[in-house]
């Protein structure tokens, strides 16, 4: 997982709760990295499900909630650093449709040793669309973070509703609805 | 609590810092890693510049090679934009079109296509690259320099397939249109044209299309002229044809008349707006133009680009029929020109090519052929016919057979025939032994080339008699020839049963008539000798006259009954020929004096030639020449009115020299005899049609008479008559022998210059005029004569007195002449007397008898020639000289003659010399009579014993009918008065 994304963990952590919360839940994961991270390395994604495990006992917060929280904050991160790229689209729904074809090729140009999910995205009508998530990582509630991002990105409102379609998590379906 | 806080951010720095670092490291990494790969692309970079420079000095190595292919191949190459415009053009271009290259550029491409094919040729190409062909051909014509032409295979490219830019079509169509829509930015820059010169192919395909078409033209008329049915359709066709490929005006064709002076146009084509000529040309003599033949002849053709160059007389011909170039073939047969056949050009001049001239040549040899082979045709087809009809009506049976008998057809078509169509073999016609003789006969044929072979089978009612003819055919074949001649055997049968019982009939005939003529014969020698006798002594002039006419009957009769004999005679083959030396110029003379009479009657001419080359004397049996000669002659005389008669005798050489064959030629101008009756003529008692019995005389034998002679003398006789004017009778003597022989003229002319010795003769007959003849005849002063009136009487007499001769009749009644020569050759007394055998007949089968009993014959009735020999042969005589004979009787004259002498002589000069010498050659016996008669009156009267004497000489030479005697005695005549002027001068 790349470097950016635990950067961008840890200085989130740091901004809400301190850096004491931060040393606290890096000494308390048993990092392979001891807590050094470059935006520019790429460091074992277990890494970052300790560290969420790690926040949820300290904060008291369920996982699921940091990490679509995170995704929410990460997404507003990349807004600002590839804002160029992201406002060629007009609508939320318009940038979600072309995450398979465009996004993720131009991500594995940049990164070709990136591991990415699979979205499958469906627009029923304008209001409505369906994207079918395939990810060994299993941060279905992460990417649920960054399609709420996405919305409020593009200042649009809309209810996430989540389904896991399989056993281990693996394929979950969003279906999405403006209000 | 300040502890914490610093530791914190002890481990906030430490853990920065290593980030720090291991970004650092990153990056380093990452440096390490962009300056490796930029190195990497350096070196790429030098490689690549130098394949480039490499690529670059090989590419402009093979455009020099390109370019130098390209200027010197032999094809023409030339790149073309889209307007049609030359870009580019390489060398060989430039030399065939003689411009510079420089000159060629810019030029639109389709100018140098010849006009015609222009359009054709853009159009081609504008479909081929429509249709999206990279690569077309096309062979056009292009213009070359000084108005030539050669023909090219062009072959273009088509580079780029489109343009982005423009449309294409447009483009391409604006190149000959001259309407450009896009020049600068179209991307369809040109066209590489490439043409070969294919001048020289095109023109071997030309000639091969030419010979080709040749060929079809020469196996058209052929294959037309395989059916033969018909040369007219088939010509007329091929003259058509031949015409209308070589574009002449006219083709004809000549075949010439029989005597080849003449032509004739027999076919004609013409081509559009030319005149036929060959109403005018149905009758041309080659006599107008000398040269035409001629030139046909020698050199085999007349060719002429231009008329002016032959001959006037053709050159004049040909101008009137608006000729202009000509070329004319004989038509042949072996070395014969049969015709010929012609083309004309009649509007322009014309220059024969060689192998138009070859054509035509081969094309009149196949007219020739079929000709030829037409007529051939024509002339089978009718022999076919004339056979096939023969084949049909005759009753013969016509089939093939093989060696074994199996019939392979059967030609005839006879109705009631051994053989019908459905037989396969000849076993099923015969039984077993006929067919397998039948089979032995085919084998024989096969073996000799032709048999004959004669069979019989049992037939419905009776046994048929058949002959086959076989006739080899090939080693296995025969033509076998079936003929039924059963009717013929039964008529061969009959004929041979009818034949023998005419051979009885005419034999008995032939008995029959000699035993009558020999009892008519009889009684006319005491009628014309006693006749003959009253007349020189009876004087009153009726009864004299009554007598003459007695005579002239009784000779009539005579010869009448001689010709009855001489006929039977022939017929049985009984008739003897005695071939001696003969007088034949004596012989044909005396025709003269014998018809002299009747000539003058008729005022006739009468011409008597005998060739030089007819000998003196020829073996002949004289009687019966005289007789041919008479008939012949005699009949002349009888059937002409007036005109001539012609007699000819002359010889054709034999390789004998001791032999002729002598040829009687007796032509006259009478009534002709009908063709149709030229054969009858020869037939006996048959005078032909219109001619009257009454009118002319005579018995219808003289000439069946002379051809039976004729037979016996090895003679032929040809007749050739036309009604109306004339017969001419050619008789030929075969190989008659020539006498070289001088005969003693004494002996035969001085027949009674003799005189008996004292003798007795004995006659025997039984009719007592018969004796009186021959009493008179031989009447010599010693003779004494005994006379019997048969065989007893004559027997008793010679008991009484001896005689020295004996004339002995044969039929008498009683004792006939044979019992009694028989008794007295049986008698040694008398049997040294010789016994002439005196009878009317003599049958051939008798002479023996006569010849084997008697010492001689005398035929009645009797000549005093023959009556005088047989005396002089038996009895001995006195030989007399004549003079002496005379001189003794000059003394015998009177006183009283002589004293009236002179008188006398002046008389028979005056009176009697003349109508002697008229007389004397004539030999005309009334007038010889008359002149005797008057003769002898004048003598009575002057009492000249002399002449008196000469008188009864001449007269017993009449009396006993000897032409020679007579011949003589009346020759003496003249001397006879020259020898009494010598009395004259002895009185002086």
């Amino acid at each position: 997982m790349k470097g950016l994304i635990y950067c961008e963990f840890l200085e989130m952590v740091e901004k809400k709760f301190g850096y004491e919360v931060v040393d606290r839940i890096i000494r308390k994961s048993d990092l392979k990295s001891e807590g050094v991270y470059t935006s520019v390395g790429t460091y074992p994604h277990s890494e970052i499900f300790s560290l969420v495990k790690s926040l949820s006992l300290e904060i008291n917060v369920p996982i699921e909630k940091l990490f679509y929280t995170f995704g929410k904050y990460v997404f507003g991160i990349f807004g600002k650093i590839y804002k160029e790229k992201v406002d060629r689209y007009d609508n939320a729904f318009s940038f979600l449709n072309r995450i398979e074809d465009t996004i993720h090729v131009e991500v594995l140009k940049l990164y070709p040793e990136a591991e990415l999910p699979t979205i499958q995205a469906k627009c029923n009508g304008t209001n409505r669309m369906e994207l079918m998530y395939f990810s060994k990582r299993k941060m279905a509630d992460f990417a649920e973070g960054l399609i709420q991002g996405c919305m409020d990105y593009f200042n649009e409102k809309a209810e996430i509703k989540k389904e896991v379609m399989s056993e281990d998590h693996d394929k979950v379906l969003f279906t999405i609805l403006k209000v | 609590m300040m502890n914490n806080q610093v530791e914190l951010l002890q481990r906030k720095f430490k853990r920065e810092k290593e980030a720090r670092l291991q970004a650092e490291q990153l990056l380093e990494k990452k440096s390490i890693e962009l300056y490796d790969s930029n190195q990497q692309l350096k070196n790429l970079n030098n490689n690549l510049e130098d394949i480039v420079e490499e690529r670059t000095k090989k590419l402009s190595e093979a455009e020099q090679e390109y370019s130098t292919l390209v200027e010197s191949i032999t094809d023409i190459i030339c790149k073309v934009n889209l307007q049609g415009e030359i870009t580019f053009v390489n060398q060989i271009a430039s030399t065939i079109i003689n411009q510079d290259k420089d000159d060629l550029l810019g030029k639109n491409i389709l100018e140098f296509v010849c006009d015609r094919y222009r359009k054709r040729t853009f159009i081609y190409f504008a479909r081929q690259f429509l249709e999206q062909n990279c690569i077309s051909y096309l062979e056009l014509p292009i213009k070359t320099a000084k108005q030539g032409v050669i023909w090219v295979r062009v072959n273009v490219q088509f580079n780029e397939d489109r343009c982005r830019e423009c449309n294409l079509r447009q483009c391409f169509l604006a190149g000959h249109l001259e309407f450009v829509h896009s020049k600068q930015n179209c991307q369809f820059k040109e066209l590489i044209v490439m043409a070969h010169n294919i001048t020289e192919r095109k023109r071997y395909e030309s000639e091969i299309k030419q010979n080709l078409k040749r060929q079809e033209i020469l196996s058209q008329i052929l294959v037309n002229y395989n059916s033969l049915n018909d040369f007219k359709n088939n010509t007329n066709e091929a003259i058509k044809i031949i015409g209308e490929h070589s574009d002449v005006s006219r083709v004809y064709v000549f075949e010439d008349h029989s005597d080849n002076s003449f032509t004739k146009n027999t076919f004609e084509w013409c081509n559009k707006g030319i005149e036929p000529q060959i109403k005018n040309l149905q009758n041309f003599s080659y006599k107008l133009t000398p040269s035409w033949k001629k030139i046909l002849k020698n050199k085999g053709i007349i060719l002429s680009d231009c008329i002016d160059d032959l001959p006037t007389d053709i050159n004049v011909i040909l101008k009137a029929q608006g000729v202009k170039s000509i070329l004319v073939l004989p038509l042949q047969y072996s070395d014969q020109i049969i015709g010929f056949m012609g083309f004309d050009h009649c509007t322009k001049k014309h220059n024969w090519s060689k192998s138009e001239i070859e054509l035509l040549r081969t094309i009149s040899n196949i007219i020739s052929t079929a000709y030829l082979r037409s007529n051939i045709q024509n002339d089978l087809v009718n022999s076919e016919r004339e056979n096939r009809g023969i084949v049909d009506s005759i009753p013969d049976e016509i089939l093939r057979v093989s060696k074994n008998g199996q019939i392979i057809d059967i030609k005839s078509h006879t109705n009631n025939g051994l053989f019908i169509k459905e037989y396969q073999s000849i076993q099923e016609v015969f039984d077993q032994e006929l067919s397998d003789s039948f089979i032995l006969a085919i084998q024989e044929c096969l073996t000799k080339g032709a048999f004959h072979f004669n069979f019989n089978y049992r037939g419905v009612e009776k046994v048929e008699y058949s002959e086959a003819r076989f006739v080899k055919l090939n080693q296995t074949e025969v033509l076998a020839i079936v003929r039924n001649v059963s009717d013929i055997k039964e008529k061969e049968k009959e004929l041979e049963f009818a034949k023998i019982s005419a051979e009885q009939a005419s034999k008995a005939k032939s008995e029959f008539l000699a035993n009558v003529s020999h009892e008519i014969r009889t009684p006319m020698n005491a009628i014309l000798g006693f006749s003959e006798w009253l007349h020189t002594n009876v004087e009153n002039p009726q009864h004299r006259n009554y007598l003459h006419t007695i005579i002239t009957s009784g000779r009539n009769l005579l010869t009448l009954i001689n010709d009855i004999l001489d006929l039977s005679k022939i017929e049985s083959g009984k008739m003897n020929i005695e071939l001696e030396p003969m007088q034949c110029r004596v012989v044909i003379n005396q025709m003269k004096q014998v018809f002299k009479q009747k000539l003058e009657e008729k005022n006739l001419a009468f011409n008597l030639t005998i060739d030089s080359s007819v000998p003196a004397y020829i073996y002949m049996d004289e009687v019966r020449f005289y007789q041919i000669l008479f008939n012949l002659i005699g009949n002349a005389i009888k059937f002409t009115k007036k005109g001539y008669i012609h007699v000819l005798l002359s010889t054709i050489k034999t390789s004998d020299s001791r032999t002729i064959h002598l040829v009687l030629n007796v032509e006259d101008t009478g009534i002709g005899i009908k063709k149709d009756q030229q054969e009858d003529v020869f037939k006996a008692f048959t005078q032909q049609s219109g001619q009257s019995n009454r009118y002319y005389e005579g018995t219808g034998l003289g000439l069946t008479i002379v051809g039976g002679l004729l037979k016996k003398l090895n003679g032929k006789i040809k007749l050739k008559s036309e009604v109306g004017k004339g017969s001419r009778f050619t008789v030929q003597f075969n190989d008659v022998r020539v006498a070289d022989i001088e005969i003693d003229k004494q002996v035969e002319e001085d027949i009674d210059n003799f005189t008996l010795d004292p003798c007795k003769i004995l006659i025997c007959d039984d009719l007592k005029f018969n004796i009186l003849v021959l009493k008179r005849i031989i009447e010599f002063e010693n003779v004494t004569f005994m006379e019997a009136e048969n065989g007893e009487l004559a027997l008793q007499l010679l008991e009484l007195e001896k005689p020295d001769l004996i004339f002995m009749d044969i039929r008498m009644p009683g004792m006939n002449g044979y019992d009694a020569t028989e008794v007295i050759k049986n008698d040694e007394r008398f049997q040294h007397i010789p016994v002439i055998a005196f009878t009317a007949s003599v049958l051939k089968q008798e002479l023996p008898r006569i010849h084997a009993l008697f010492d001689g014959c005398l035929q009645k009735p009797v000549f005093r020639k023959d009556v005088f020999a047989v005396l002089k042969k038996h009895l001995k005589i006195t030989y007399l000289d004549q003079n002496e004979a005379f001189k003794e009787q000059k003394f015998h004259l009177s006183d009283e003659c002589i004293t009236i002498l002179p008188e006398m002589i002046e008389s028979l000069e005056k009176n009697f010399i003349p109508q002697w010498q008229q007389i004397k050659n004539d030999l005309i016996i009334y007038e010889i009579e008359n002149f005797s008669k008057v003769l002898s009156d004048f003598a009575f009267k002057k009492s000249c014993a002399k002449l008196d004497a000469y008188c009864k000489d001449l007269d017993l030479a009449l009396q006993s009918f000897d032409i020679e005697l007579i011949e003589k005695k009346l020759g003496l005549f003249g001397d006879l008065v020259e020898d009494l002027k010598t009395y004259l001068k002895k009185d002086d």
